[in-house]
């Protein structure tokens, strides 16, 4: 959905982790620590997707956390759907940003930032988490 | 006021811009914004000193928005706003872009 977490302050922490354990743990921590944040991210915005009173799958069940992926040396996990207007759950997009007037179905999608709201209220709860997971995995 | 001065900020792009909703006529583009997050960012004796908000401002348009985007990016970090993203989307229902592009400002007392 095009929102994001920038970790920042953990320096310390992440030089602690380079000097104490072989490459291979460093990673296996780091992508720990990032899918116990995701986590975080993934049951707190569950709740703000809105469902139909229909008996059926909603966007809200396939609120998904991805493999590590890395981009530039940097690690990171996705939270959501997919978003490609081929899948089921294409219309988490206009939850998200919105739409400007009814469709032809006559429904609206104000916009809800319901990952952006999430992001911005848990950011210091995943730097928290992925702390205490990474310490855990030093032994601190 | 946020709202005020988000208003004040994008008023010198020639095109209307209106907090939530835009009941005007404008044909070919107009701008939306709202806060979705404002919080306490900093705090002393109990009381918040420093608010931060995240806010989305909504480019609607029928023709290529491309400039304008650049246009609210400059005015809205010149005012001291942070970009943090932004999206293109399309609804064929409406036939209508929609560029959404999401900022943090952070303001102290």
């Amino acid at each position: 959905m095009g929102n994001s977490i920038e970790i920042s302050g953990m320096d310390e922490l992440l030089k602690k982790l380079e000097y104490m354990v072989s490459p291979s743990k460093q990673n296996t921590t780091i992508s720990k620590a990032l899918k116990s944040g995701a986590k975080i991210i993934q049951e707190s915005v569950k709740p703000k997707i809105p469902r139909s009173s229909l008996s059926k799958e909603h966007a809200a069940d396939h609120i998904e956390i991805s493999g590590i992926k890395k981009k530039d040396g940097v690690s990171y996990v996705t939270v959501g759907a997919d978003p490609s207007d081929n899948n089921e759950f294409f219309y988490l997009k206009f939850y998200e940003f919105g739409t400007s007037k009814p469709n032809a179905l006559g429904l609206t999608f104000p916009a809800l930032a319901m990952f952006g709201r999430t992001i911005a209220e848990e950011k210091e709860n995943v730097k928290e988490q992925m702390e205490i997971v990474i310490k855990e995995e030093l032994g601190l | 006021m946020i709202n005020n001065i988000i208003t004040t900020t994008l008023s010198s792009l020639n095109v209307p811009v209106s907090f939530q909703k835009y009941s005007g006529d404008a044909v070919d583009t107009y701008i939306t914004f709202f806060c979705y997050t404002e919080k306490g960012a900093i705090f002393s004796d109990d009381k918040i000193s420093a608010m931060e908000f995240y806010v989305q401002v909504d480019i609607w348009s029928i023709v290529d928005y491309s400039e304008i985007t650049e246009s609210v990016k400059a005015a809205m970090l010149n005012a001291g706003f942070l970009y943090q993203s932004g999206t293109d989307l399309y609804d064929p229902d409406i036939r209508e872009y929609h560029k959404a592009l999401r900022f943090y400002y952070l303001q102290e007392d």
